[in-house]
C-alpha cells in the first residue's frame, strides 16, 4: 500500500543528465537520482571527478563546459537513447562580489556560468525532448540569492535570471508536456566552499570588501542563522529536485521551490 | 531496514489530522497520506462523508478516526487535538484544508455584506491558525504542519475577494509560523493548488462535467489539464516526509503553471 505513493517518485528506466556533478550539491543529486533507479550521465567540466561519481552510482561521466554552447549541443543532442530528465546545476560563485571591485569581464562571467549556461543546456535538451515526442523534466539549480540579495550584482542577478528563466521556459514548453521548475539552495557547505576559504582556490571575497554591504553587519548576522538550525546537506536539494523530476509532481512547473531551513521568510 | 531513498518519502508511523476531508481535495489529502504509511484523523461537518473516507484509510491498512464538526469553533480545534493524542497518540502533522463559504454568491467587495466576509475569515484563515495553535500543544517535537492556500491568494480574485485575502493570510501565517516552531524543529508549510474541478470549484464557475473537457483551455492552463486531488496529495506527503527536512516556511503552488 505504501508503494502505492512511494512508487511515484521511483524514476527507473529514465535518463537523466546532472551538470556539474562531480562534487558538492551535483553530486549529491545524481547520487539520489541514481538511487531512485534513474540511469545518470554525471556531466562536469572536471572529467576525472565526474568519473568518479559515475563509476560509483553505475552512470556513465561526460566532459562539458556548459558556457560553450556548441559542446553543450554536442552532448544534450546525443548522450543516452532518450533524454527524460535534465538538472542543470553546473554554476559557480567564483565572480561574485562588490560592485565596487568587480571587473566588467568578471561580471560578464557571473552571468555567462550561471544563467547563459541554462539557454545553452536548455536549448539543445527542449528539442530532443519535443523531438521524442514530448514529456520530460527540467530543474535549473538557482539560489536563494535570486530571492534575497546576498553576493553582489553578478551573482544574484544571474541567480534570478534563473528563476524567472525557469517560469518562462516552463510555460514555453507546457505544450509538449515538458516541465521546468527551479530550485533554491540556502546555505550548503560543499567541498569548492571549503576549499576557497582554506585558500586553495581563489575567495570570491576581495580583501576590502568589508566596506561594501555585502559583507556589512546586516548580511553576516543574517547568514549566521538558520530558522530550523542547521545548514543544508547535498541531499536536501537532491530529494526536492527528485520530487520535481518525479510523477509525484506532474502538475507543478513554472516553480522555484526554495530549500533553505526558513533563512529567506525571516 | 536499510534506508533507501524512496523510504524518505514515505510516512511510517505518521499519524495526521486533516480537517475539511470529507470530499475533494481533503479526501484526496487523507487517501495519499494513508497511502503513504499515516494513521489519519478525519474532520468536516458532514459525519457521514468523512466516515465514508475514514473507510477508504482503513481499506489501506491504517487507522482512521472520523470526528464531525465545525472547524471555526476553537473549541472543537482544541478537542480534536485531544481526540488524536487519546486515539492514536499523537500527532506528527496537521493539515488545514478545510475552506469553502456559506453563502458562495460571486460578488463584488463593494456590495459583500459583512456576514460572507466574517464567516469566510473564520473558515478559511481564522481555522488555520486555531489548527496551528491545537497542533503546536499536542505535537512532539519534529512534526509538520501544512496549511493549503490557493492560487487566489496570489493575484486579483474578483467576485472571490473574502477568499483571496483569506488563503493570503494563509500564506503570511505559514511564514510566521515556520520561524516561531522552527526552535522546535516543527516545519510548517503551504500548499497552494490551481485549478481542481471539486464542487465548490464547479459552483463557483458555474460549470458542469460537461464542461471539464474544455475548461484546462479556457482557464489558460499551459499544462492543458485541470488538477486533481492526488496532485495535491501527493505535494503534501513530499512536504510532510523526512525528504524535505530542509524545508520551511513555503508555500508549493501546484496550478500546472496556470496564473
Amino acid at each position: 500500500m505504501r508503494d502505492e505513493i512511494v512508487r511515484l517518485f521511483d524514476l527507473t528506466g529514465r535518463f537523466a543528465v546532472v551538470t556539474g556533478a562531480a562534487t558538492g550539491i551535483g553530486e549529491g543529486i545524481a547520487r539520489v537520482l541514481a538511487a531512485a533507479g534513474a540511469t545518470v550521465a554525471v556531466a562536469d567540466i572536471d572529467i576525472a571527478g565526474a568519473e568518479r561519481v559515475a563509476t560509483d552510482i553505475g552512470g556513465v561521466a561526460v566532459e562539458v563546459d556548459v558556457t560553450d554552447p556548441v559542446a553543450c549541443a554536442d552532448t544534450f543532442g546525443s548522450l543516452g537513447e532518450r533524454l527524460d530528465i535534465v538538472v542543470n546545476n553546473a554554476g559557480s560563485y567564483h565572480d561574485a562580489g562588490s560592485i565596487l571591485d568587480q571587473s566588467v569581464e568578471s561580471w560578464r562571467r557571473a552571468i555567462d556560468v550561471n544563467l547563459a549556461s541554462l539557454f545553452n543546456c536548455c536549448k539543445p535538451s527542449a528539442a530532443r525532448m519535443v523531438e521524442q515526442g514530448g514529456g520530460g523534466a527540467i530543474v535549473n539549480i538557482a539560489s536563494v540569492d535570486g530571492v534575497l540579495a546576498c553576493l553582489g550584482t553578478g551573482y544574484d542577478s544571474a541567480k534570478a535570471g534563473a528563476i524567472h528563466f525557469s517560469r518562462s521556459l516552463a510555460l514555453d514548453l507546457a505544450p509538449h508536456g515538458i516541465r521546468v521548475n527551479a530550485v533554491s539552495p540556502g546555505v550548503v557547505p560543499v567541498p569548492t566552499l571549503a576549499r576557497m576559504h582554506a585558500g586553495e582556490i581563489g575567495h570570491f571575497w576581495p580583501e576590502h570588501a568589508s566596506t561594501s554591504g555585502l559583507m556589512g553587519p546586516i548580511t553576516t548576522m543574517r547568514s549566521a542563522n538558520v530558522p530550523l538550525g542547521r545548514k543544508g546537506t547535498p541531499d536536501d536539494i537532491a530529494h526536492a529536485v527528485l520530487f520535481l523530476v518525479s510523477d509525484a509532481s506532474s502538475y507543478v512547473t513554472g516553480q522555484n521551490l526554495v530549500v533553505d531551513g526558513g533563512w529567506t521568510i525571516v | 531496514m536499510t534506508d533507501t531513498v524512496l523510504d524518505r518519502f514515505a510516512l511510517a508511523e505518521g499519524r495526521a489530522m486533516v480537517t475539511g476531508a470529507g470530499r475533494g481535495i481533503g479526501e484526496g489529502i487523507a487517501i495519499a497520506l494513508a497511502e503513504a504509511g499515516c494513521d489519519v484523523v478525519l474532520t468536516a461537518r458532514r459525519g457521514h462523508e468523512i466516515e465514508a473516507v475514514a473507510e477508504r484509510v482503513r481499506s489501506l491498512g491504517r487507522r482512521a478516526i472520523a470526528v464531525a464538526g465545525d472547524i471555526t469553533d476553537g473549541a472543537f480545534v482544541e478537542e480534536l487535538a485531544d481526540r488524536a493524542v487519546a486515539e492514536l497518540g499523537g500527532l506528527t502533522l496537521w493539515v488545514s484544508n478545510a475552506g469553502g463559504a456559506d453563502d458562495r454568491t460571486p460578488r463584488h467587495l463593494a456590495d459583500m455584506p459583512d456576514r460572507q466576509w466574517d464567516y469566510q475569515l473564520d473558515v478559511n484563515l481564522r481555522a488555520v491558525f486555531t489548527g496551528a495553535r491545537a497542533a503546536a500543544r499536542v505535537m512532539d517535537d519534529g512534526g509538520s504542519i501544512i496549511n493549503i492556500s490557493s492560487t487566489a491568494a496570489l493575484r486579483a480574485s474578483p467576485n472571490n475577494g473574502p477568499y483571496a485575502v483569506a488563503k493570503a493570510g494563509v500564506d503570511s501565517l505559514t511564514k510566521t509560523l515556520s520561524i516561531e516552531l522552527a526552535p522546535r524543529a516543527i516545519r510548517v508549510n503551504g500548499v497552494a493548488p490551481g485549478p481542481v474541478p471539486t464542487e465548490v470549484f464547479m459552483e463557483f464557475f458555474g460549470a458542469t462535467e460537461a464542461d471539464l473537457p474544455q475548461l484546462a483551455t479556457k482557464l489558460g492552463v499551459p499544462l492543458g489539464r485541470l488538477g486533481t486531488p492526488e496532485d495535491v496529495g501527493n505535494a503534501v506527503v513530499f512536504l510532510a516526509s523526512r525528504a524535505s527536512s530542509w524545508i520551511t516556511g513555503q508555500t508549493l503552488v501546484v496550478n500546472g503553471g496556470s496564473r
